[in-house]
């Protein structure tokens, strides 16, 4: 039995337009994730994959449903307890890669370290270090924002999001804004992750996103139309390239 | 008006775990640490120009010579500590809006 990380019970949520109409993003969506599970979340824009990504990790407010998250019930929780979630247990990775522009690379990756208390800052700044010479961005770590391309940032914010060892991994297209060499370098960045034993959930549009995955949810209209497991941990340019095809199959039969 | 202008870094702060309670404290204390700096300078020049400043401005109303009685506790004491809590009270009311900054309002 494989053990359950965050888990979505009957959530909704609904936008009111205006007085009288309101319209329904997610229609009573479960959702099961294990830990150290890679799952990718699929579907055509607006059926609410990233409003499913932001409810569940707590960002945004769900109308109804209950997400339980390391065993807790975290959908009720006090901002405090959110932030204290976000800080140590969650990391983020979004679609452009947003930093502070006056502090520089290096800076911006300790900063969620140096704000956990718990923590030594010297230890903070070790951890900070090994992980910008994993990603291969030590040589720019003390650059300016402005002045690194968005590869490289995409990388650091992936530093930024693993600085205080989280459990599971949240991103929201993370490679949607990089070139294919970048994303490359990115995906093969979040499988390396993934095997050390982080859980990671991306939501995203990218069959060569979703061939890295283990698990592939389509979803469509707010809700979860079917899913798929995909086997395996070859990630050769062969192998990755039969997974696509298979994934792309099934989606076509979706209708994707 | 503040808050407006930091709203992108507010919402990266909070995106990656840093509470409001958290922020609102920085923003005191950079307002205190401003202030601080301020009444320094303010008590320098007031002990060295002020009196001759203030005689030159009351020569004019017919006082040729004033004197300043400093009572040291009021002047360097309570006066500035009640601006303190005055300035601190001001940023915690003005900074309170900051739950009105989704934390994934820039990231849509």
């Amino acid at each position: 039995m494989k053990k359950t990380i965050l888990e979505a019970i009957d959530l909704s949520k609904s936008f009111q337009i205006d007085e009288t109409v309101s319209q329904n993003i997610l229609k009573n969506t479960n959702l099961k994730i294990y830990d150290k599970e890679f799952v990718t979340i699929m579907g055509p824009s607006g059926c609410g994959k990233s409003t499913l990504l932001y409810n569940i990790s707590g960002m945004d407010e769900l109308t109804s449903g209950k997400v339980i998250f390391d065993g807790e019930v975290i959908s009720e929780e006090k901002e405090k307890k959110m932030a204290d979630l976000r800080l140590n247990k969650m990391g983020f990775i979004f679609q452009q890669p947003h930093f502070l522009k006056n502090l520089n690379i290096l800076d911006n990756i300790l900063l969620p370290g140096y704000s956990n208390k718990s923590e030594k800052k010297r230890k903070v700044r070790e951890r900070g270090e090994a992980l910008t010479r994993e990603v291969g961005i030590e040589h720019i770590s003390h650059k300016e924002i402005s002045k690194v391309s968005g590869g490289e940032l995409q990388r650091a914010s992936i530093c930024r999001a693993l600085i205080n060892e989280p459990k599971i991994l949240f991103g929201d297209e993370p490679t949607g804004a990089l070139n294919s060499k970048a994303t490359n370098d990115v995906l093969d960045l979040l499988n390396n992750i993934h095997q050390k034993g982080t859980t990671i959930m991306l939501v995203t549009h990218n069959v060569k996103v979703a061939a890295r995955s283990q698990r592939v949810i389509y979803m469509r209209d707010g809700m979860i139309i079917d899913e798929k497991s995909i086997k395996g941990f070859d990630y050769s340019e062969e192998a990755i390239k039969e997974k696509e095809m298979e994934l792309s199959k099934w989606l076509i039969n979706l209708d994707f | 008006m503040i808050l407006i202008k930091d709203q992108y870094e507010i919402s990266i702060l909070r995106s990656i775990g840093i509470s409001k309670k958290n922020i609102i404290i920085q923003y005191i204390l950079r307002i205190i640490m401003v202030s601080f700096v301020a009444l320094v300078i303010a008590s320098v020049i007031g002990n060295t120009y002020g009196a001759s400043i203030v005689s030159l401005l009351m020569s004019f109303l017919g006082a040729s010579k004033i004197d300043f009685i400093i009572n040291p506790i009021m002047v360097y004491l309570k006066i500035p500590l009640g601006y303190m809590a005055v300035i601190s009270c001001v940023v915690f009311i003005v900074t309170r809006s900051i739950k009105n900054i989704k934390v994934n309002q820039v990231f849509n």
